[in-house]
């Protein structure tokens, strides 16, 4: 029977991800949020803490450059100490921040459009989960993730903003069709068709490439 | 399941305190903001009120606080969609915001002609209607706007429509009150075309300055 793929699968990124290495809860990070939305600048560096590895890593996938992904983190970042008081104390900090990268992340997409010169994209640049060294699992595991990682990567890198968007935000990140479609403005059945795509793409390339698609549920 | 963590590089988080350290946070919160919404819309009702129509005492009671009451309840009604923060404090879900946005001006146009409350077929010029319905609009569009100022991060266009849609719905209310003209295509061209005009101009201008 095919798989919901609307429903959080585990990362694709996960032979490459640093789980939880602060314990970070969902309620820790929001009480941050909380307190530094109310004017408290020393919890500062517990909301660094707790949101900057997700929230970088999204930025990464958004950009598909390094140099580009510090960039949007840091504007991101700023964004958020900005308007920190429009916070909604009950709502979920790090979609919060996905919706403030997403958003600032647009505004960049659109000044370049006005200014295609600005942007020179090259190979080595382009490079994100890929290069992030694996800390578990055999040899054999790990390079088999590691060619899957580069099909993965490269076919996110080629879809469309949208569908990129939709996909990690479910996908990768976990986030429910209802928050997603929070996060990123749409309607669910947008975002629902969005990731779809973006997952059928995935899987298309994967047995182009000779590689076991059932992989990508692992 | 885990979601994918990876650590920016240690000197990213020097430069961001640094830069945060430079930045001023913005001061008012969002309750205060939407105080000051609220403060013009009740300029604008009171605007409506005080340029009162003159046939106002010959009209039949239920269908004039009927209709009135309809409108002040659309009104109304955009503008807590517009303002409410939604389930994930993200706002309220882009369908709503779009229908509402979309559907206002139709709505308004539809209660204010189906009551027949005109009285003088010849009233003001149409272009007397639409000036003072789109700038007492226009009024609200700019104090609704700086009440979401740099606080929506999704779904910006079509919550600036609705936000204009909810400032021509109040200045529908007032131009309501205030024309005693009941022809069609006044009410549609002096009446509810400003409202449709706003929710342009918001889903066009609003964006910009409601992005964090």
């Amino acid at each position: 029977m095919a798989r919901d793929w609307t429903k959080p699968g585990p990362p694709v990124a996960r032979p490459f991800a640093v789980v939880s290495r602060h314990g970070m809860t969902q309620g820790d990070l929001d009480a941050a949020m909380a307190r530094y939305a109310g004017g408290d600048d020393s919890a500062f560096d517990a909301l660094y803490r707790l949101l900057s590895p997700r929230l970088y890593a999204f930025c990464l996938r958004l950009t598909r450059r390094r140099q580009e992904a510090d960039d949007l983190f840091q504007e991101t970042f700023l964004k958020l100490h900005r308007s920190r008081s429009t916070f909604v104390p009950r709502a979920a900090a790090i979609h919060w921040a996905f919706a403030v990268a997403r958003s600032v992340h647009l505004d960049r997409v659109r000044f370049r459009k006005r200014r295609p010169e600005a942007v020179a994209e090259t190979e080595e640049g382009l490079s994100t989960f890929t290069s992030v060294p694996s800390r578990e699992g055999s040899p054999e595991e790990h390079a088999r993730a590691k060619e899957l990682m580069v099909v993965v990567d490269r076919v996110l890198r080629d879809l469309p903003e949208n569908q990129r968007a939709a996909y990690v935000l479910i996908r990768e990140e976990g986030l429910s069709v209802s928050e997603a479609s929070s996060v990123l403005g749409a309607t669910p059945t947008a975002v629902k068709l969005r990731a779809f795509r973006a997952y059928e793409a995935i899987r298309e390339a994967l047995r182009a490439a000779g590689l076991d698609d059932s992989e990508l549920e692992k | 399941m885990t979601p994918v963590e990876i650590p920016p590089p240690d000197a990213l988080r020097d430069r961001i305190r640094e830069a945060v350290s430079h930045t001023a946070p913005a001061g008012l919160t969002p309750r205060t903001r939407a105080a000051v919404a609220v403060v013009f819309i009740l300029i604008a009702i009171a605007l409506g009120v005080a340029l009162m129509r003159p046939d106002i005492a010959a009209l039949p009671p239920a269908s004039l606080i009927g209709v009135s009451l309809g409108v002040a309840f659309l009104a109304a009604a955009t503008l807590v969609v517009a303002l409410s923060p939604g389930r994930h404090g993200l706002g309220a879900p882009v369908t709503w915001l779009v229908v509402l946005a979309a559907t206002t001006a139709p709505l308004y146009a539809m209660m204010t002609m189906m009551a027949g409350l005109g009285t003088a077929p010849d009233g003001p010029p149409v272009r007397g209607c639409f000036t003072m319905s789109t700038g007492v609009a226009l009024v609200g569009l700019v104090g609704l706007t700086y009440a979401l100022h740099r606080s929506v991060p999704a779904a910006a266009v079509a919550r600036g429509a609705l936000l204009g849609a909810c400032a021509g719905a109040w200045a529908g209310l007032t131009i309501h009150l205030h024309c005693p003209c009941g022809e069609p295509l006044h009410i549609l061209l002096g009446h509810a075309a400003p409202i449709a005009i706003c929710a342009a101009l918001g889903a066009v201008i609003s964006p910009r300055f409601l992005r964090p």
